[in-house]
């Protein structure tokens, strides 16, 4: 019954990004499930296992009422050296994981693409897949693989994009999301305008998140990648009036094959207080409108009143938000952004309501 | 006895629940209506339904409602445990996937399904589908099913409710999907009863002063619309003649004419022989020709409940709102201007397209009027008796039938289901955005994935390009 998916974190960047990620996942659970129970939310980025054998006994997702034994990620985690990942791995979000699901190399890429694509790659290949299908087998009906990882390592966009070459030909029904962080203008590293040009997008569809702001500590721009990550399935786990599945983020904003690059913002960025009264709410609701659109909200250095847009999706999580406060709204920007001249390219919004989360 | 509603996808899905909720609150208390709903053994009353999505959080919110018996707790109701058809991985809003990929896949276990409900009926008098037509479950998998239903079935009436989206978009695909949706359901369905969304929000907003309506919002408008023609009602044959004017005035008469002194008794049991039968009769008078078989609907009184009680209602007042509602293709009495009058409108014989300037009259070939409340039986229809209402080549285009029970709170409601030229409109406003989408070959890539082609999408802008072409000359 549950739609999984799992999460494929390469290198340095997409295992601190994951470690942000599994963290803030618990979290919006924990929240929403206060009765303990695996449900199908739970599934599609977690498994049930009961840790009193050995190996660990997996309880299936089944009604979706059986009580919590001991959570594991469906993930895979790479890297080409040991430190972060042994890290995650003795943090508290150790018991996550088991042994089956991660790799690491000794060496490290060294911050070459080439290293990671052509070395790396093929060495590491089998055993990659053979993890990865293990996850696979543990899926009911697995609906996308996500991959985390930075454009400007080694690791992460020679040995990332290897690897979503190998799953384009293993699994080619399943979906596939790359979460890339771009390398800022003032990045440390200093081959990483090569090593983002080779990156090859036989994925499916990347979300590129810039370095927004560069002084800022790398924990809190690592919560907002994997804010965004939750946000885009929540309409998958959670019930709302109008569901966006990740394929139909796929269908509606991916107009050509190749032109398959999206464009993230969010709002807002911090806490968002609980407005009084309805009217109240309602400005806050429009405003959250305004900002989602604005240059600063967005997760890549773009400005997007001076882009061109093919499409857009929107998707609203939270009470006390309806439909006609979209299609409001949607007619009120509509007018700011210009939109590709083309006849059908002025209605070209997607919206997904989803409540009480 | 007995109708089966087929729900399909999210949107058909959440409306069903919306109808039935409607149909148990709004219809007399001790006898819900046998037509769509069973008795379980332990006295509940169960819907005739069967719940179909492809991912399966809408039909288990649907399924999570409190169970009751409905003497505790009149109104209650629940869809039984075994009529849900779910697989996991949704259609992604793409009709080609809807239609060839899981409409195949599923299409065993769900006629199993239907077919078990079927059984259970004493009488079956059909399918009500529920679909949106702007998705990818709803509109692809919703056709393939009533495709498969027409082939198991092939004489039984099948008639749609179809959810077609704003038009500002909610989907951006949905140009593609409600085309080749309406494409197919055309020459499949017995009757299409188009709801727009469009006009349950201005209903909603301008009528009953809800600012922000929700989808939960439109949803109970449709279903009151829906109940009010779906609900027992009686026959009654029409006085009126078509114009003064004309030579040849012929009476428009229903075959089954039940005569003034068969009144029903207050209890709710009706007098069998004339008493519409869902859905046959529905269908044989509003889509006889089946070139047409289009329908919109409305209702009347649509005022915000906390103004229930103050407001007076007469026949005359709901007669008249529902005519102008009618001639205008308007959903509510806000769109409505007054000043028409009949008189002044294009004449009958021109062509709606050839008149600039002048809003044209919207044309029925037929029209099914259903008075619910005291006086029904008496309520002066002569409005909608009008030649200019109906082409020359439609015989017995009015039909009434009345009910003395009223609906809900209603001293006196009135529904109106026609199969009139305004359920085109969308239609032609959409195809001018599909075809620049075709052209540009957006999001087709997608679409081809599965198995269609350039040629079916031609096909489908051809039919429906005809349909439109057809009304429009009415």
């Amino acid at each position: 019954m549950p739609r999984e998916i799992i999460t494929l974190q390469c290198g340095q960047c997409g295992n601190q990004i994951g470690c942000r990620f599994w963290d803030l996942a618990l979290r919006e659970h924990a929240s929403h499930n206060t009765n303990a129970t695996f449900d199908h939310a739970l599934s599609s980025f977690f498994r049930n296992v009961d840790t009193r054998h050995s190996p660990p006994l997996e309880i299936p997702t089944g009604t979706g009422n059986s009580p919590i034994r001991s959570l594991k990620a469906r993930a895979v985690l790479i890297d080409m050296e040991e430190g972060v990942i042994k890290q995650l791995i003795s943090g508290h979000l150790g018991d996550l994981f088991d042994t089956k699901q991660y790799i690491t190399g000794n060496s490290g890429s060294g911050n070459n693409w080439a290293q990671g694509h052509e070395v790396y790659g093929p060495e590491y290949a089998d055993d990659i897949l053979e993890k990865i299908r293990k996850q696979v087998e543990l899926c009911d009906s697995l609906q996308s693989f996500v991959m985390l990882h930075s454009l400007g390592g080694g690791t992460g966009s020679g040995v990332g994009s290897y690897i979503v070459e190998l799953l384009h030909d293993a699994y080619p029904q399943v979906y596939q999301f790359s979460t890339s962080i771009f390398p800022s203008v003032d990045d440390d590293v200093v081959t990483s305008p090569y090593n983002s040009q080779k990156e090859n997008t036989r994925g499916k569809h990347s979300i590129a998140k810039g370095k927004v702001k560069g002084d800022k500590p790398f924990d809190s721009m690592n919560g907002i990648a994997a804010n965004l990550l939750l946000h885009l399935t929540s309409s998958m786990r959670f019930e709302g009036s109008l569901n966006v599945d990740l394929n139909e983020i796929t269908t509606n904003l991916v107009p050509y094959p190749k032109l398959h690059f999206l464009v993230s913002s969010m709002a807002p960025h911090s806490a968002f207080s609980h407005a009084g009264s309805a009217a109240q709410q309602h400005r806050a609701i429009n405003q959250l409108f305004t900002e989602v659109f604005m240059r600063d909200n967005q997760l890549i250095k773009v400005d997007p009143t001076r882009s061109t847009y093919l499409a857009c999706a929107l998707l609203m999580r939270g009470n006390g938000c309806t439909i006609s406060d979209l299609h409001q709204n949607v007619a009120r920007i509509k007018h700011r952004l210009t939109m590709v001249s083309l006849p059908h390219a002025t209605k070209s919004f997607r919206g997904s309501l989803l409540c009480g989360t | 006895m007995g109708c089966v509603v087929v729900q399909l996808g999210q949107g058909g899905n959440q409306m069903a629940s919306a109808f039935f909720n409607a149909l148990a609150s709004l219809s007399h208390p001790a006898t819900a209506s046998q037509d769509f709903f069973r008795d379980s053994s332990t006295g509940e009353h169960i819907a005739r339904a069967v719940l179909i999505d492809m991912e399966p959080k809408v039909v288990a919110a649907a399924m999570k409602r409190p169970c009751g018996s409905p003497l505790s707790n009149p109104g209650s109701w629940s869809y039984s445990q075994n009529r849900q058809v779910i697989c996991d991985s949704g259609s992604g809003n793409n009709w080609a996937r809807g239609f060839y990929v899981h409409g195949p896949r599923c299409q065993d276990s769900i006629l199993d399904t239907v077919r078990l409900e079927v059984e259970e009926c004493d009488r079956f008098g059909g399918f009500v589908t529920m679909q949106s037509m702007g998705g990818g479950t709803g509109s692809g998998l919703g056709t393939y099913i009533s495709e498969a239903l027409r082939d198991e079935y092939p004489s039984t009436c099948i008639l749609s409710n179809c959810i077609w989206p704003h038009e500002s978009g909610e989907v951006i695909v949905q140009s593609y999907n409600v085309l080749l949706t309406l494409s197919y359901l055309e020459s499949l369905a017995d009757g299409i009863v188009i709801l727009q969304n469009e006009g349950l929000t201005s209903i909603c907003k301008k009528l009953l002063g809800i600012q922000r309506p929700s989808f939960d919002h439109m949803n109970e408008v449709a279903a009151e619309s829906l109940v009010s023609v779906l609900l027992p009602a009686f026959w009654r044959p029409v006085e009126a003649t078509l114009s003064p004017q004309k030579e040849n005035t012929h009476r428009l008469t229903h075959p089954i004419i039940q005569t003034g002194n068969n009144k029903p008794n207050n209890s709710g049991k009706f007098v069998a022989s004339s008493h519409i039968h869902l859905l046959s009769d529905l269908v044989s008078v509003l889509c006889a020709h089946p070139a047409y078989r289009l329908l919109s609907l409305r209702f009347t009184p649509q005022v915000p409940p906390q103004s229930l009680d103050f407001t007076t209602f007469t026949w005359g007042a709901h007669m008249k709102q529902l005519r102008h509602m009618l001639t205008m293709g308007a959903w509510g009495d806000t769109d409505i201007n007054w000043s028409a009058a009949l008189s002044t409108i294009a004449s009958s014989t021109s062509k709606v397209s050839n008149q600039p300037g002048l809003r044209p009259t919207n044309r029925s070939v037929a029209n099914l009027l259903i008075l619910r409340g005291n006086g029904s039986q008496h309520a002066d229809v002569n409005t909608f008796a009008h030649e200019s209402l109906y082409p020359i080549w439609s015989v017995d285009p009015l039909n009434v039938a009345v009910n003395e029970t009223k609906l809900g709170n209603y001293e006196m409601a009135a529904g109106l289901l026609s199969n009139c030229q305004s359920t085109v409109m969308p239609a032609s406003r959409v195809l001018p955005r599909a075809y620049g989408m075709y052209s540009a070959r957006a999001y087709l890539h997608q679409y081809f994935e599965h198995g269609m082609d350039n040629s079916s999408f031609d096909a489908a802008f051809a039919t429906v390009e005809d349909i439109v072409a057809r009304y429009l000359a009415l």
